[in-house]
């Protein structure tokens, strides 16, 4: 018998410590590793040795901020897409099946569409434009879905499904009365990207996080009594339908402020869910903080191998996580089938 | 006769309905259950038996009339207060997610988990005290999902029990249970009414089995209560004429080689 086993063994502290410590380790190595490699390779050490080289503001102004970016978005992503398939109780469920990225692309395209793509004075209407869409999706989805006594996951998912065609179709609309340049633009930016320049990003993004990561990870343990049902977890003492409540507003709010600056990047938030499920168990309390390290460090993985395996020519980061990513995952599915279950 | 353990209740209801839309489910139920009871209800399908149970869970909401739950108005009670109290258990559980059978039976300390980021050690003992009692002690590190139907059904019961219930509302539990099971989760809840004082009631089609399990059998039919019969000192008594008024078929009754009274269908004209 092994030491430590990953899975199947009741929480403790140690446990917990160990298991989230091990993924915090792994996501500071990653960014730690990762501003060695680039289209321009350059030398760590020189560039603080000497803060006014070409080095120095590669690393400051470009490698950084894109870690930090990745980190980000890698686990935000990931952390949503586990409590989207907790609340819909439905393993294939991302954080874009509920239409968050559909809203925030038609916000996005929108604002190309009317030429707001250029930032002035440090406000970029553009982010601003894909959050106001993905919020106006978000509530409508929630006004749709939100009966006359609860909150069903089957019309929750229904109506999702809906929006994210609406949303597609509209864009195809908007595509069709745009130029060549916009439909360009248009098209780049719901590949996502993780090319950012700008710390101000960060602050932009701060409330969101600082408000929603807690209020999500603070419901842990309801999330795994939801997964029996709201019957099952109401009867324990737990009010199922505020609790998917908080979980989807909290989740979509963070994912709409994350994406409406990276683009939509798919497969993170399904992949990172279903490997670590597959890895540590089900229990939220080790899901939740886990897939937030171990999310933003595959999504600095892939960002780097992305813009060095072709260099000088980058691979648009979300393309690259779905051919990384899905492989991967017919790998994992196909070897250890009887752990999965539909 | 009501005995002096009977006498104190832990349901009253007075004037209870409920409708969905038009349809009228329960009507004006009145009814005192009382601690010490192991209370059956039976009838037909559409009768209001699970919306009855529903409601008495906490489950279901939008009923007019009284309702009190140990002498205090039911919407009164808190959420969490009310799971410290009352357990339920379906006809069959389906986790979403690959959790263990230790992991399930956790899941029942939640009312009691105030604040409380890990499982105490308190809590630890309880469950693997419920998991001894349901007889799945040794299934604690097997996958939920990965259990014989029977299995699961005795680890809901021990995630149930977990609760530490005083009274514990089950709906056709052991529906789609082999003999083998369906008579372990009854001898197991049997053992804990005796024992333990655990309150019970019960949803259950199965006639014969309602009537030697249970003190007390209430037959429901469209939306009221037909017949409320009481077991003075043995299994209730019901008579062959009161099945075929409430289900519309016809039956006999004779007694088994033990001298219990058994309900027998008589098939064609």
């Amino acid at each position: 018998m092994p030491w430590f086993e990953l899975k199947g063994q009741p929480l403790t502290r140690r446990r917990f410590g160990l298991i989230v410590g091990g993924a915090l380790v792994i996501c500071l190595a990653s960014a730690l590793l990762s501003p060695m490699f680039g289209p321009v390779r350059i030398n760590v050490l020189n560039a603080f040795r000497d803060t006014s080289s070409l080095d120095f503001r590669i690393l400051v102004q470009a490698r950084i901020p894109r870690i930090l970016f990745s980190i980000v978005v890698g686990g935000v992503l990931a952390m949503s897409g586990v409590v989207f398939q907790a609340i819909l109780r439905n393993p294939l469920a991302s954080p874009f099946t509920l239409g968050v990225s559909g809203g925030a692309s038609l916000g996005a395209v929108l604002a190309i569409l009317m030429g707001w793509e250029v930032s002035f004075h440090g406000l970029s209407p553009l982010p601003l434009a894909s959050f106001g869409g993905a919020l106006v999706v978000v509530l409508v989805v929630y006004a749709l879905s939100r009966g006359r006594s609860h909150f069903s996951p089957l019309t929750l998912l229904l109506s999702g499904v809906v929006l994210n065609y609406v949303c597609a179709a509209l864009i195809l609309l908007i595509h069709y009365y745009s130029n060549f340049t916009k439909s360009f633009l248009m098209t780049r930016w719901m590949m996502g990207g993780l090319d950012i320049y700008d710390y101000s990003v960060f602050s932009s993004l701060a409330p969101f996080l600082l408000l929603g990561l807690p209020l999500i990870l603070s419901q842990a343990r309801h999330l795994n009594v939801l997964s029996a049902g709201e019957d099952w977890a109401t009867v324990r003492g737990v009010n199922a339908g505020r609790v998917m409540t908080v979980q989807y507003f909290a989740t979509s709010l963070i994912t709409g402020s994350v994406i409406a600056y990276s683009g939509p990047i798919g497969f993170v938030g399904l992949i990172i869910p279903h490997v670590l499920r597959l890895v540590l168990g089900a229990d939220h309390r080790i899901l939740l903080p886990t897939s937030l390290f171990l999310g933003g460090a595959f999504l600095v993985v892939c960002d780097t191998v992305a813009r060095t395996v072709l260099a000088p020519t980058e691979i648009p980061v979300g393309i690259f996580t779905s051919i990384l990513g899905g492989p991967f995952f017919l790998w994992l599915l196909l070897r250890r089938r009887k752990e999965f279950f539909f | 006769m009501i005995s002096a353990e009977r006498s104190t209740s832990i349901y009253e209801l007075s004037g209870l309905h409920f409708q969905y839309g038009h349809f009228k489910v329960l009507r004006n139920i009145s009814l005192r259950i009382a601690k010490g009871e192991i209370l059956g209800i039976v009838g037909p399908n559409g009768a209001g038996k699970t919306t009855l149970l529903r409601i008495l869970c906490g489950l279901l909401g939008g009923w007019t009339g009284q309702l009190t739950f140990m002498d205090r108005t039911f919407r009164y009670w808190e959420r969490r207060a009310l799971a410290r109290l009352i357990a339920y258990l379906p006809q069959q559980t389906r986790m979403a997610f690959p959790y263990t059978v230790r992991e399930v039976a956790l899941m029942g300390r939640m009312p009691h988990q105030t604040g409380s980021f890990f499982d105490t050690r308190a809590d630890h003992d309880r469950v693997e005290e419920v998991l001894r009692l349901t007889d799945s002690l040794h299934l604690s590190d097997r996958y939920f999902q990965d259990l014989s139907g029977g299995e699961q059904q005795l680890v809901s019961l021990a995630s149930a029990l977990a609760q530490d219930p005083s009274v514990l509302l089950l709906d056709e539990p052991t529906v789609f249970l082999d003999l083998k099971h369906q008579l372990q989760i009854y001898r197991i809840l049997k053992e804990l009414h005796d024992e333990q004082g655990l309150d019970l009631i019960v949803v259950t089609h199965d006639l014969n089995l309602a009537q030697s399990f249970c003190d007390r059998l209430i037959f429901m039919k469209s939306g009221e209560i037909a017949a409320d019969i009481l077991g003075d000192d043995g299994p209730p008594e019901v008579s062959p004429a009161l099945i075929e008024q409430v289900f519309e078929v016809r039956a006999g009754s004779e007694f088994s080689p033990e001298h219990r009274p058994r309900i027998v269908l008589q098939y064609g004209k």
